[in-house]
């Protein structure tokens, strides 16, 4: 389905622009490390160690003088009926253990941003298609038929549009509730990980399933579906005046043949690159809901982001690290959307001519 | 006769893409006489449209004329240059490409205007006809007062500009006297209600009435030269011969010369005085009218006149040329005549540059057969030629 | 005479506008569209049949309504005999492989993302032909077929798996030819194949149908704004204005003795590559095309028709009745502006006069004389006031045409015409209206 010239574009377009090398870059990054996180992740994301809580990443370690309560055999030190304080030096010293620092229960972060990465991933690209889906479906039938179809149809799509998408993801999955579909990680239990983790000596006991939060695939879908319905519908809306499309139709195509074998090869263009910055969207809504606590999922950048406020002012690496995870995986998506959109612009086909 | 009013000599352009180098206008050489109509005819991609545009300046990037004169008959320009730029004057005459680049953007109206086929996408859709022929007005008068210096809208940039044109849309830009000056243009090109009309825009204007408009737009700085380029192409054949009446008119009316470009022939015939025939770039016969038609001499002009059906003698069959319409990637282009792959009297001799011959000093034409007879012993092994 | 193959009674199709939900909520009538206004034609087996006219005419819109490509609003297409619009959707099925189109823009008619192999093998795949591919896959038989159709139409089977930009415009037409004849149809369709097209490039493909039709004793349904080609390649022509045929006949009838002054001002107009055309100045229809939202009552031709009937009661020249019927033309378009009359009325004497003067001299192409000029000064005093009602009913009740208040259709006769001047003849079948009835908003 891509043609040779789709091709030449892309690569012409990728040559040019710096900024879509970094975001494919960053993108693929984004991709391997959710892909392969049994394998590069240092320890288990779920992995406690409270004496190493709020460890701050490389390169910012404190130390500080503080006065504390003395304390000699595990008990308060009173002298006098009071209670004996003494000044010490209290160290937080980041550790190459911990590169980027651990959490509030001494989780380490470097591992929870990349398993967050597969939740953000997984929601991303399944909400994105799932949207897609929907919306294509909507927008091509929409366009296609025109008329009373297309006024149902898109006067629908406005009135979801009209609802803030946050308030209408909490509500569905107020409704819904919070289904959640483990599934199990094939580099766990094949034994491939572990196997390759206990030859270079990490720790093991990784996670055996990956969870795939249903739910908020499905909200993200509804709330975002009708971007891709107005992108298809307006697609269609043009193509279907091609005379290819009434060539099929004196033909004796069917309306399902012509949208599948005409209308919607010739509509995958926008809808690609929409759906580069879909992802983009998705994940940034699907961190808003896991912030709130209504994804229902404990390995996330916004849960994490969540749980790191309470320590804002002593441990903001807590929250910052996964914050940042999003802004960049966000940017990166959405220079490769600029790359995509750029590259296949339909109004650089078509005839040359002088 | 007079002095011609435009010499247009070995004029050539190309288009500089990323297949490389098209030629799309191959040293061209022509006059127009003055108040005469000369016809450029040719099929899509030619290059007639091309030399239209490079006559009056406008090639964009990629394109860049490349070489060649234009030798314009204005005594005050020449004067002007003949100290400070002597090998741009000759007699009355200026080469325009050897001028300084404002002098030659000043040139667009007063000496020089142009139609263009598609007259919707000419004007701003958001701007009245009236306005809009009105600047064209106000930019001639301007350029009269204080030559030199004009200025149009499009160079008020900027968000300041932009703000200020919201709130102030006609920012005292145009005046009144333009503004009259408008309606009697649009009057002058036959539209009715003129008052009225100028208020109003592009949208609500039919083909007909908007082509009647550009014209209007075109004749603000009394041009010396109209380049009219395909403006009846759109157009359905009633509205098509008003518009034609409307040019034969005007031409009298204001004394100027037009450069029509066209692929109808129908039109050349009832237009023009002299013709040139192009093909792949090149003129391949210029003459007058009547020669052209009558006793064309390179096969293409046959081959040309041959595949119009004729309304008023329906012959069983059309005699086309065969094949396509060459290429002008200047690597693909044979070291021979562009035509002899096409050509059914192609012979050996066709085998190189052919350079134009003069028949009788009105009538030229670049083609062997100016000089000798078609002989079938020399006829030019014809490669089958696969469909491509 | 044979039955015809294909049999067109009173075909209307109108738009409507302003039809949507919104529209509807907010109270909005739809306004129609008369596209194509009640058109009858027949085309016998193996003939070409023309269908010219300028843009907007409706001939497009003709050609896809009776393939059914758009649902006609009214009339009926019998092709051999069965009602297309009546036919479901197997029959319908049945029905496009003996019917077929060729569209105007090479460009548009070929998907980009498929090879040409694929385009032309696609109406097989549709209709799952072969039944019997023999000892071949169902796949290879079509791909032979495709490769067969390619070089029937004068391309190299060779170019089977290439996409469609990567052939010019004459080529691409000839695929869509390929493509069209497929399914082996009985008639076809050509919806200005060869506009898009160079002069030499179009002589071909001009050969080329002419060769097919032969050979594979096909019948055309030619639709073209080109009258030179439609004169070249057509057995009988039909002429369009506004949604109607205004003549039929013949073509070399037609073209030689043209009966509609349409049909004479459209041959008049065009321009001939000879040198006998050279410095020709064509009496040119004045105006331009009404729109069909709001068509002229009566005879759509009249408001630029150079042979507009007066009343029988009128002694008035054709050229100062054309004048005084622009005038009305203008007058209910809103292009007379008693404002500008003012302006530049005579300054020296600002009076009714000299007002009326000034409105002669701009809306008024000829010297009236007479009770003419007088009825006309009277309509025109009106204008004064702005009363631009009582201008337009003084000059109706003198110089209501009837060509205005009847509409003429075209009548039985090998060459008939939609003309009053044929009033009293078969050519013509007037209709008797006093008006269009408007359309309601409920129908």
């Amino acid at each position: 389905m891509i043609s040779e010239r789709t091709l030449r574009n892309l690569r012409r377009e990728l040559r040019r622009s710096l900024l879509a090398k970094i975001g494919i870059a960053v993108v693929v990054f984004i991709l391997l490390m959710a892909v392969f996180a049994p394998f590069i992740s240092p320890y288990s994301p779920g992995k406690q160690n409270l004496d190493e809580a709020r460890l701050p990443p490389l390169g910012f370690s404190t130390a500080e003088t503080k006065e504390v309560t003395k304390m000699e055999n595990g008990s308060v030190v009173i002298e006098g009926g009071e209670v004996v304080t003494e000044e010490r030096t209290v160290y937080t010293n980041a550790t190459a253990a911990h590169p980027l620092g651990t959490d509030g229960n001494g989780r380490d972060i470097l591992s929870r941003v990349i398993y967050g990465a597969r939740t953000s991933i997984l929601v991303g690209i399944f909400g994105t298609s799932l949207a897609a889906l929907i919306g294509v479906l909507v927008g091509l039938t929409a366009g296609y038929y025109r008329g009373r179809v297309d006024d149902v149809l898109m006067r629908s799509a406005d009135i979801m549009l009209a609802f803030p998408s946050l308030v209408l993801a909490i509500a569905l999955v107020g409704v819904w509730g919070q289904a959640q579909a483990p599934i199990p990680d094939p580099f766990v239990v094949t034994g491939l990980a572990p196997a390759f983790r206990s030859a270079l000596g990490f720790t093991t006991g990784m996670p055996d399933t990956v969870v795939l939060p249903g739910t908020v695939i499905v909200v993200v879908a509804l709330v975002n579906w009708v971007w891709f319905a107005r992108v298809a519908r307006g697609e269609a809306l043009s193509i279907r005046e091609e005379e290819y499309v009434k060539a099929a139709r004196a033909l004796g195509a069917s309306d399902g043949w012509t949208v599948l074998r005409h209308v919607l090869p010739n509509a995958i263009t926008p809808i690609l690159v929409l759906a580069t910055i879909q992802v983009a969207a998705i994940i940034l809504l699907e961190s808003a809901l896991s912030f709130l606590g209504f994804s229902g999922a404990d390995v996330s950048w916004g849960f994490d982001i969540a749980l790191g406020r309470q320590y804002q002012s002593t441990a903001w690496w807590i929250s910052t690290i996964p914050g940042l995870a999003i802004v960049i995986t966000v940017v990166g998506l959405n220079l490769v959307g600029d790359w995509l959109r750029d590259a296949l612009d339909p109004g650089i086909e078509g005839e040359g001519g002088v | 006769m007079a002095d011609p009013i435009l010499k247009i000599r070995d004029l050539s352009t190309s288009f500089f893409t990323e297949e490389g180098k098209v030629n799309a206008v191959d040293s061209v050489t022509f006059d127009v006489e003055d108040g005469e109509i000369f016809g450029i005819v040719g099929e899509s991609g030619s290059g007639k449209s091309v030399t239209a545009l490079s006559v009056i300046d406008l090639i964009d990037s990629p394109g860049r004329v490349t070489g060649g004169e234009v030798w314009y008959r204005n005594a005050d320009l020449a004067e002007e240059f003949r100290g400070s730029r002597p090998e741009a004057v000759d007699g009355d005459f200026v080469d325009v490409r050897r001028l300084p680049k404002g002098v030659r953007r000043s040139l667009r109206g007063p000496s020089f205007s142009m139609i263009f086929q598609d007259a919707m996408s000419s004007f701003n859709p958001s701007i009245t006809v009236g306005e809009q022929i009105a600047e064209a007005v106000e930019v001639q008068r301007r350029a009269r007062a204080n030559p030199r210096r004009t200025r149009s809208r499009t160079q008020g940039y900027g968000l300041g500009s932009a703000i200020l044109d919201t709130f102030l849309p006609n920012r005292d830009y145009v005046s009144n006297e333009s503004m009259d000056r408008a309606v009697e243009l649009l009057d002058q090109v036959g539209i009715p209600d003129p008052e009225d009309r100028a208020e109003e825009y592009p949208h609500q204007f039919s083909g007909g009435m908007l082509q009647r408009a550009m014209i209007a737009q075109a004749l603000a700085g009394e041009p010396d030269i109209l380049v009219a380029d395909e403006p009846t192409t759109a157009l359905d054949v009633t509205i098509q011969a008003q518009i034609l009446n409307l040019l034969r008119d005007l031409q009298e009316q204001e004394g100027m010369s037009i450069l029509m470009i066209t692929h109808n022939l129908g039109v050349i015939a009832r237009m023009c005085d002299r013709v040139g025939v192009m093909y792949a770039g090149e003129i391949v016969e210029r003459g007058p009218l009547g020669d052209i038609f009558e006793n064309p001499v390179h096969p293409y002009t046959q081959g040309l006149l041959g595949s119009v059906p004729d309304i008023d003698d329906p012959s069983d069959r059309l005699e086309p040329i065969t094949g396509n319409v060459p290429s002008l990637l200047e690597s693909e282009m044979p070291d021979a005549c562009y035509f002899a792959d096409r050509c059914p009297k192609a012979m050996t001799d066709c085998m190189t540059r052919i350079p134009e011959y003069d028949l009788d000093g009105r009538h030229s034409v670049r083609c062997v057969l100016a000089e000798r007879e078609y002989d079938e012993a020399d006829a030019l092994e014809q490669e089958v030629m696969a469909d491509d | 005479m044979t039955d015809p193959l294909l049999s067109v009674r009173d075909l209307q199709k109108y738009y409507y506008e302003q039809d949507t939900f919104v529209d509807t909520l907010l109270g909005r009538e739809r306004q129609s569209v008369k596209a194509v206004d009640g058109i009858s034609f027949d085309i016998e087996p193996g003939e070409t049949l023309g269908l010219v006219g300028e843009s907007g005419c409706g001939k497009s819109t003709t050609g896809e309504t009776l393939l059914r490509l758009r649902e006609a609003t009214g009339g009926a297409v019998e092709f051999d005999g069965e009602n297309v619009f009546e036919m479901g959707s197997d029959e319908l099925k049945a029905f496009r492989k003996d019917a077929q189109i060729v569209f105007q823009d090479p460009f548009s008619s070929l998907d980009p993302r498929m090879t040409i192999g694929d385009i032309i093998a696609e109406p097989l795949r549709i209709h799952d032909m072969p039944t019997d591919p023999g000892d071949k896959s169902k796949r290879e038989w079509r791909r032979d077929k495709a490769s067969e159709l390619l070089e029937r139409v004068g391309l190299s089977a060779t170019q089977l798996d290439r996409y469609p930009h990567e052939f010019s415009g004459g080529q691409r037409q000839r695929i869509g030819v390929a493509r069209a004849l497929a399914l082996e149809p009985e008639f076809i369709v050509l919806d200005e194949p060869v506009s898009a097209l160079d002069v030499s490039v179009q002589a071909q493909v001009l050969n080329l149908l002419d060769d097919l039709q032969t050979e594979l004793g096909l019948t055309y349904l030619f639709i073209a704004h080109d009258l030179s080609v439609v004169r070249h390649i057509c057995d009988r022509v039909a002429v369009m204005y506004l949604g109607n045929i205004v003549e039929l006949g013949p073509t070399d009838e037609l073209f030689e003795s043209p009966k509609h002054p349409y049909t004479e001002a459209l041959l008049e107009s065009v321009p001939r590559p000879s040198t006998r055309e050279q410095g020709r100045r064509v009496d040119a229809l004045s105006g331009d095309v009404p729109s069909p939202r709001n068509p002229p009552s009566g005879c759509r031709f009249r408001t630029r028709c150079p042979k507009v009937i007066p009343p029988d009661d009128l002694d008035i020249d054709q050229e100062a009745y054309r004048a005084v019927m622009d005038l009305r033309d203008a007058l209910v378009v809103g292009d007379v502006n008693p404002d500008h009359i003012w302006e530049t009325a005579d300054p020296e004497r600002v009076d009714e006069e000299a007002f009326i003067e000034e409105a002669r001299a701009r809306h008024v192409d000829a010297e009236l004389r007479g009770d003419v000029a007088s009825v006309v000064d009277t309509a025109l005093g009106h204008l004064v006031d702005g009363d631009v009602e009582q201008t337009q009913t003084v000059l109706r009740e003198t110089f209501e045409s009837p060509c205005e208040t009847r509409r003429p259709g075209v009548g039985d006769t090998t060459h008939p015409a939609a003309c009053h001047l044929y009033e009293g003849s078969d050519e013509v079948e007037v209709i008797e209206t006093t008006a269009d009835a408007p359309v309601s908003a409920d129908d």
